[in-house]
């Protein structure tokens, strides 16, 4: 969070660079937390989450840390959904996310700063699919990426090390400590192991 | 007890590249979202920093506005000069480039000072002279100011001459021009299949190797043929018009709507809009004059709050469809895209 406010103080200070990095890091992430709140419908995303970023920076000055800045943007972004809907009345069905529960909301927010008491779900297996996929949203560090090029897509360590710009070594040692906060952030969220959820999503259930 | 733990991770880690494998990748937006969201972004945090520092940019505004009236003072001087030289006659100012819009960073739009022997690439403030020629590549824009609110935009590969002060020869490509229908400022455009002189307009016409197409978005424009024709009679076309004229002075006319596709290259040359202390209504109506679009509100109590609501920030980067997004996203208002154009409520 202290990274979330000297980004914050730059922006405002008029470093581009800045604002590059703030885009990079959450634009995509808050088009995939908009995108199933709107029926996937992609024109829809596009205008939520321009107003959301919109906002966000116009509000950049009251963020107060309190919370990690994501969950700040996301917080816009649930407003943003639901003006945009009901405006538009094109949905007749609400859309309800699993991850717009309250509770899996706070063990999401908590992947920052995990904690012991969180509560035990049983999740189908496309809800555990798109957790997943929060969970990757919600780490820190591009651990998110770093995974996703690995494990996803394949990619060698020493792409991932040119991906990110630093040395093979470097990037290895990324790799192990995006699997070890992805570990930690799966049993805070899911409150079981990665091969448990593994194991209930080809069972049904988890 | 350290051992098993070990292989418990091991295993752990297994079951990570088995579980995201399983999962897929997320979701990614189109590079078409990314950068329309971001120019919005943008726009945004560029008005919040000016914001910020409004005390420093005043400062360098009045320092700014200093030079302005230095260069100002000495192309009037250039002019006056100019005028009373019997030797030579110095080239009028006759337009400044508003803005250029490429596609890609090495894009780039031209001006030659000698016809066409040696180019220097455009930049936007460049005061134009008559008898400059100027051309953009196939990847840029740009918009002429002629002042007194009468714009030309200019689309990729094209090419033509500044002729004289209110004239313009067009070589190739394509054009439009938005003059103020509160002001007339003359405007011939000279073509090989003849000339259009706008009277108070939006029109855009394409020069190609057979025909000239002319199509008026509002207001009305007079075309005369070449003289060649022999008949210099002039032929008016309106808005909502596509006409087209070949090059034996034949004349076809169809209809096209305010808000054709073929309009939509205009968008990313527009001027910007100052929204800074105007209010929500006029920022739509200069929106409905750019798209093309009607602007109509859900109730006349909508329209009333509107007229209420005073805009503060910029849009400066953005399109106007782009711009209506952003500014909208700011207040309680929404849009909603009907048949019959764009709808304000709440």
């Amino acid at each position: 969070m202290a990274n979330d406010r000297e980004l914050i103080q730059s922006m405002l200070a008029g470093d581009e660079r800045a604002f590059n990095a703030f885009f990079a890091e959450y634009f995509p992430r808050v088009y995939r937390f908009v995108l199933p709140r709107v029926n996937k419908d992609g024109d829809l995303a596009k205008d939520v989450v321009q107003a959301t970023l919109v906002k966000a920076i116009r509000n950049l000055s009251q963020f107060r840390g309190e919370a990690a800045l994501f969950s700040w943007i996301c917080q816009i972004a649930r407003h943003q959904v639901s003006d945009h809907l009901r405006a538009l009345r094109r949905h007749h069905q609400r859309v309800v996310p699993i991850d717009d529960d309250p509770d899996v909301m706070a063990a999401l927010d908590s992947i920052a700063a995990p904690s012991s008491d969180e509560p035990a779900h049983r999740y189908d297996a496309d809800e555990t699919r798109r957790l997943v996929q929060s969970v990757l949203d919600r780490l820190p560090n591009r651990y998110g990426d770093v995974l996703e090029w690995k494990y996803v897509e394949g990619r060698s360590v020493e792409e991932i090390g040119q991906l990110l710009g630093v040395g093979q070594i470097a990037a290895q040692s990324m790799l192990a400590r995006a699997r070890t906060s992805f570990r930690e952030a799966l049993e805070s969220v899911f409150g079981s192991t990665a091969a448990d959820i593994l194991a209930g999503m080809r069972s049904g259930a988890i | 007890m350290k051992s098993d733990n070990v292989n418990d991770e091991d295993t752990n880690d297994g079951a990570i590249e088995i579980l995201l494998r399983e999962v897929g990748g997320r979701d990614e937006p189109s590079q078409e979202t990314m950068l329309a969201v971001r120019a919005a972004a943008h726009a945004e945090w560029q008005a919040v920093v000016s914001a910020r520092t409004r005390y420093k940019r005043t400062m360098s505004y009045s320092l700014a506005a200093g030079v302005v009236l230095t260069i100002g003072a000495a192309l009037l001087l250039t002019r006056f000069v100019g005028r009373d030289s019997p030797v030579t006659e110095q080239p009028a100012l006759v337009a400044t480039i508003g803005k250029i819009h490429s596609e890609i960073q090495s894009g780039v739009a031209q001006v030659s000072r000698d016809d066409g022997k040696t180019w220097h690439d455009a930049t936007t403030g460049e005061a134009l002279n008559s008898g400059m020629l100027l051309r953009t590549d196939t990847t840029t824009k740009m918009a002429l100011d002629f002042g007194n609110e009468l714009q030309l935009r200019v689309d990729v590969g094209s090419q033509f001459k500044l002729t004289a002060l209110g004239k313009v020869n067009w070589i190739r490509g394509r054009f439009y021009v938005d003059g103020s229908p509160s002001q007339h400022v003359p405007l011939t455009v000279q073509t090989k299949f003849g000339a259009i002189e706008h009277l108070g307009t939006q029109y855009q016409a394409l020069l190609s190797e057979s025909k000239l197409i002319v199509s008026v978005r509002e207001g009305q424009i007079a075309y005369t043929r070449p003289v060649h024709i022999g008949d210099d009679s002039p032929i008016h076309a309106n808005a909502g018009e596509r006409v087209e004229f070949n090059e034996r002075g034949g004349v076809t006319r169809n209809a096209i709507p305010a808000d054709d596709e073929s309009w939509q290259w205009i968008a990313q040359i527009a001027p910007a809009f100052s929204i800074d202390n105007q209010s929500l209504v006029k920022f739509l109506e200069w929106v409905a004059r750019e798209t093309g679009q009607s602007i109509r509100y859900a109730s006349p109590e909508v329209r009333a709050e509107a007229e209420q609501v005073i805009l503060r920030g910029s849009v400066s980067g953005l399109t106007p469809d782009q711009a209506l997004n952003a500014v909208l996203s700011t207040t309680p208002f929404v849009r909603v895209n009907t048949t019959a154009g764009i709808e304000i409520g709440k």
